[in-house]
């Protein structure tokens, strides 16, 4: 009954309103059932989908150019979207929402939240229910941080992935092949202590390798180095931690060394979190952890801005990716329009639109080949790093919790408070105890 | 040698002339007043004797001492205000030894000084109390002994009673009264009031528009007021003044017609007047008598309006050729309202004035 | 004493009738102030009793999440983080406040422009305020370690570095508040009679008696005031921390608040999150209280 949702809509706007909003939003309603019931003898549109969206800031054109397609496409669905401007501020709301009822039939969030929401068997088995996707043709990696218990919870627009940014004139300036970038991390780490420039009294001007300036950045370049020294985050059923190894200890320690030893970066400048602009868009870091996010601002600044596969200890490259997903609530009465939205989604022709509106990695394999995705050279980069990243994904609803406490554990190492060791040791009993809960 | 002598002393706030280019001098261990209506400077001259205003132009000296440059604290005097301004979070004990603190006087010596003091205004048991806990009059003295610790050469008073009940009032005066002659230091005091100019002042000095209408002692400022702004200013019920035209200058007397009255010839100064100009008559209240004297007398017929009848006198406000006259008599005579009556003002006792203002030809 | 019952028992039924339109006056401010405030905070407690995440079902775990508090070492941490940040804000803020309000009581010229600047902080948004904020403290162009590097010293990591975030957290809270302080400050100097500094001087006494002997203790009672209500926003400091710190580095600058927030919506654990919450609120009514108490006392 859309005409319906339109007047009721108005209603409630006008009870916060004064009057002559209220007088307006009278004359809106009116008009809009008019106007609705006029369009309803030309479509039947017959099916409801109320979907929140996180598609703010960068990818907010592309997440628009979708919904009027998906309009044009589907007009027997009456879309009504919400946008919110952080994933924390739809968390927030979903929480609450979920446990009232309220809640969306859709929603697009950053991947861990859905695994949060998961766990109290609030999200529909998506592998089942998108019957008309090909989930071979998704890319896995992307795919896996939705999978939790055997049900994919949540499935993939696009994601971002990691690559080694690099600042060209200052490799190039240090003598180093900006094309074919480090092999190794003995590669690595000649590059940092290359790239890094002192003055005489010490003072930081370039760090040669920026390493995290929060928690998930911490989080992100341990996993990383992790990986590069051929571990992973957690056992191969993902029932028990698997950091605290010899890999981990690997990870820390060449963070530790670069850090202390090789001085490629200065606590506050390029390690630690804060700091309002990134240090590579103003010339203070020649390397860092770089995302399909990093390429725009730095270009912006005037950087002669590339990306680079992430080298692993012995040779080889790794990446992470990180994916923004949709998720279907069990108790929406509208399932089928929310399939019809994501399926509309995964299309290939909107999979090559949003991946080029949004600089992004589209989960579908074919959109990532796509000639004109491929013609772009940044996405093309990072589609090329994204498959370094792992099969598999440390997919758990206590995820958020790990990275805080990863990102503590590789902090009180670098500021000397406890051993690696000793630091690795508490996080993985912490771990397991969030994971006993 | 004058405890406190002022020269010229000015105060001008913008444009505004608070005090005008008073030089005045005060005896040591006199007991000075103050006195004016409310505007006229008298407040404004003590806060340039204690310093907590700098004057415009002019010296302040006490004891022979320039102490025009000196700031409030650094002078020898000490002030009780019309609020007694005590320091509300201090017991009487810490108000009264404020200021020995800030001398940095030992805890003995201080102690000593402070019993002395509250025993002087009769607080000797209220010493722990804090102010709000007082009677308007106990504050008082308490004000009173934070200025005696400081043993000032000069006690500046501000309107220090203006805040107590009438009964109150009269008491406190007569204390203050007994305290100067204990003491024997300088006192200048501030007032509105010219009952308590006349009963307390050794001196009183008159106040209007910044200046210095006259400076004397109760009874001659009371007998031979200098113009009429303290003929009508000293003296309650004030004097009666009547407009008159000068007809005549004959060598000591001057003839007037006053209208209403008729020819009165007054004996007076006459370089004061000319013949065909403005003088006034001035006939104080008690002067007016209703049985006729011996000597030369002026004769009036005038209607009691009112008549209030105080035991100890009379006070009656009568028609007299379309003004109003204020008599004052002793006892309660029978006076009946709206009926004309006849009294008698000595010539001797009448005050003349010229088209100025200035007394000429000083009665008694 | 009949005469006394008798008037009583007239003065009752008037009194009656006066409050009774006067609980008619306060209803509607009741009832929003039952709805929005009190219901809320009576579900609190009732969910600090529950592992209640929104998502799983709830169970009644009794007192477990107190338990749970008193050996959490991450809690202690915010515990003292939120101490820190109370006692570094609450001191500096009265003294600047208080120091401005004498400067600017006077008759220094230029005093009203002055008046509005220090206040205009306590005007602006805290989220841009934040924002400003991180650009003065960012570490390669921000105007302070700008100005250190000039004078040849070193840049400091201020919101990077554990030993020093919440010190810079706490001097841009004292700047937004210490207006707040002034202005409160203000109105008590102007309730100051000026006879009895005008009898401080004649007294003998220096600016630096009259400041400590009279204008200090004269504001005793404004002081404990705005201490009480500085303790209580200082202790439930959030806004800030989320926007320039998120709590780190290393936990350096989380607090209660903060902690409350992320583990309510970051870990969906709100039955521990409002166990938080309420020992928050018994603390701040506890300091309420003793404030109010401290006040009366020196009302008498």
């Amino acid at each position: 009954m859309p005409p319906a949702a339109c007047s009721k809509g108005s209603n409630e706007m006008t009870f916060k309103s004064n009057r002559r909003q209220f007088l307006f939003g009278a004359a809106a309603s009116s008009l809009a059932i008019a106007a609705a019931s006029g369009i309803g003898q030309a479509f039947a549109q017959d099916q409801q989908l109320v979907f929140w969206s996180q598609l703010a800031g960068s990818k907010k054109a592309a997440g628009e150019a979708l919904e009027a397609a998906f309009k044009t496409a589907h007009p027997e669905i009456a879309l009504n979207s919400s946008l919110f401007a952080e994933p924390s501020q739809l968390n927030e709301k979903i929480l609450t929402a979920i446990n009232g009822n309220t809640a969306p039939d859709l929603f697009i969030q950053h991947w861990d939240y859905t695994l949060t929401y998961s766990t109290g068997d609030k999200l529909a088995d998506l592998k089942a229910g998108l019957a008309n996707v090909d989930f071979a043709g998704l890319d896995a990696s992307l795919l896996a941080y939705g999978n939790i218990g055997g049900q994919q919870v949540s499935v993939p627009l696009y994601g971002t992935s990691r690559g080694l940014g690099i600042n060209r004139k200052y490799v190039t300036e240090a003598g180093l092949d900006a094309d074919k970038g480090p092999q190794d991390w003995a590669e690595l780490r000649e590059w940092a202590k290359a790239l890094t420039k002192r003055q005489d009294n010490g003072l930081l001007e370039v760090a040669g390798l920026s390493m995290f300036h929060n928690d998930l950045e911490t989080w992100e370049i341990f996993t990383l180095l992790l990986q590069g020294a051929g571990g992973t985050l957690f056992n191969d059923d993902l029932t028990a931690p698997a950091f605290g190894g010899a890999e981990g200890l690997a990870a820390i320690n060449f963070m530790f060394e670069l850090l202390h030893t090789d001085k490629v970066t200065d606590l506050g400048f390029g390690l630690g979190p804060g700091g309002s602009a990134s240090p590579i868009n103003q010339g203070r870091a020649a390397m860092i952890i770089a995302g399909n996010y990093s390429t725009n601002n730095a270009l912006k600044a005037g950087i002669e801005f590339d990306v680079l596969p992430i080298p692993m200890e012995k040779g080889g490259f790794t990446s992470l990716v990180d994916p923004f997903s949709f998720a279907v609530t069990k108790a929406s009465p509208n399932q089928a329009a929310a399939v019809s939205f994501i399926e509309f989604a995964l299309s290939q022709e909107q999979q090559v639109a949003f991946a080029l509106a949004s600089k992004n990695v589209p989960v579908l394999k074919a959109a990532q080949q796509d000639p004109t995705v491929q013609a772009d050279p940044f996405l093309a980069k990072f589609i090329k790093t994204a498959s370094f990243a792992p099969p598999k994904a440390a997919a758990i609803p206590a995820f958020s919790r790990m990275v805080t406490i990863i990102a503590r554990a590789v902090q009180e190492t670098l500021f000397k408070r406890v051993t690696a060791e000793e630091a690795l040791k508490a996080a993985e009993a912490e771990v397991i105890a969030v994971l006993a809960r | 040698m004058a405890e406190l002598q002022l020269q010229n002393v000015s105060k001008t706030y913008g444009t505004f002339e608070a005090v005008k280019d008073v030089s005045l001098a005060i005896e040591d261990g006199e007991f000075a007043v103050f006195v004016g209506p409310s505007g006229c400077g008298k407040s404004t001259l003590l806060r340039l004797i204690a310093g907590l205003d700098p004057v415009s132009a002019g010296t302040v000296a006490i004891g022979d001492k320039d102490m025009t440059a000196r700031q409030a604290g650094e002078r020898p005097v000490a002030m009780v205000f019309q609020s007694y301004a005590l320091y509300p979070h201090m017991s009487v004990f810490e108000n009264i030894a404020f200021p020995l603190q800030m001398e940095r006087r030992s805890k003995a010596d201080i102690r000593e000084q402070v019993a002395k003091a509250a025993a002087t205004v009769q607080l000797t048991t209220r010493l722990q109390d804090k102010p709000n806990k007082l009677s308007g009059g106990q504050r008082q003295r308490v004000a009173i002994a934070r200025a005696i610790v400081r043993k000032p050469e000069i006690f500046l008073m501000d309107e220090p009673l203006s805040n107590l009940d009438a009964a109150l009032r009269m008491e406190m005066r007569s204390e203050l009264t007994q305290l100067h002659k204990r003491l024997g230091s300088t006192m200048v005091y501030v007032t509105h009031d010219q009952l308590e100019a006349m009963t307390m002042a050794d001196r009183i000095v008159v106040l209007n528009a910044g200046k210095v209408e006259q400076v004397g002692k109760p009874m001659d400022l009371y007998h031979r007021p200098a113009n009429l702004f303290v003929a009508g200013f000293i003296g309650s019920p004030p004097m009666n003044f009547l407009a008159a035209k000068v007809t005549g200058l004959e060598g000591g007397t001057v003839l007037l017609e006053v209208p209403g009255v008729g020819q009165v010839a007054l004996p007076g100064d006459a370089s004061g007047f000319t013949v065909g100009g403005d003088a006034t008559i001035g006939i104080r209240p008690e002067a007016i008598a209703t049985a006729a004297p011996t000597e030369p007398a002026l004769s009036l017929s005038i209607t009691p309006r009112t008549v209030e009848r105080l035991g100890l006198h009379t006070i009656v406000y009568g028609e007299q050729g379309g003004r109003t006259l204020t008599a004052l008599f002793n006892g309660d005579p029978v006076i009946a309202a709206d009926a004309p009556l006849g009294v008698y003002v000595p010539l001797q006792q009448i005050h003349l004035f010229d088209a100025a203002g200035q007394a000429r030809g000083h009665r008694d | 004493m009949a005469l006394q019952s008798s008037t009583a028992l007239a003065r009752r039924p008037q009194s009656f009738t006066q409050n009774w339109s006067a609980y008619a006056f306060l209803t509607p401010a009741l009832i929003i102030l039952f709805l929005s405030l009190l219901l809320p905070a009576a579900a609190t407690v009732v969910m600090s009793l529950t592992d209640i995440s929104f998502l799983r079902p709830t169970n009644f775990v009794w007192f477990d999440n107190y338990i749970k508090l008193v050996s959490d070492s991450r809690f202690r941490q915010a515990v003292g983080n939120t101490a820190y940040y109370t006692v570094g804000v609450t001191l500096p803020t009265m003294a600047l406040g208080l120091l401005a309000a004498v400067a600017l009581n006077g008759k220094l010229r230029g005093r009203i422009v002055f008046r509005t600047i220090f206040y205009l902080p306590v005007l602006t948004s805290l989220i841009a305020a934040a924002v400003v904020w991180m650009y003065v403290y960012e570490p390669y162009s921000g105007p302070i370690n700008g100005t250190l590097t000039q004078l040849g010293l070193p840049p400091q990591p201020w919101l990077q570095s554990p030993n020093l975030a919440m010190t810079s957290l706490i001097v841009m809270a004292i700047w937004r508040d210490f207006g707040t302080a002034m202005i409160i400050y203000l109105a008590g100097l102007q309730d100051i009679p000026k006879d009895i500094y005008e009898a401080a001087r004649l007294d003998g006494a220096k600016t630096k008696d009259i400041f400590f002997r009279i204008t200090v203790p004269m504001l005793s009672n404004v002081t404990f005031y705005l201490m009480i209500i500085l303790i209580v926003q200082t202790f439930q400091v959030f806004g800030a921390i989320y926007v320039m710190t998120n709590g780190g580095p290393l936990g350096s600058t989380e607090t209660i608040v903060f902690q409350m927030y992320q583990t309510a919506f970051g870990y969906t654990e709100f039955g521990y999150a409002a166990a938080m919450s309420t020992v928050l609120f018994l603390a701040i009514l506890l300091f309420s209280i003793i404030g109010t108490k401290i006040m009366r006392r020196g009302e008498s």
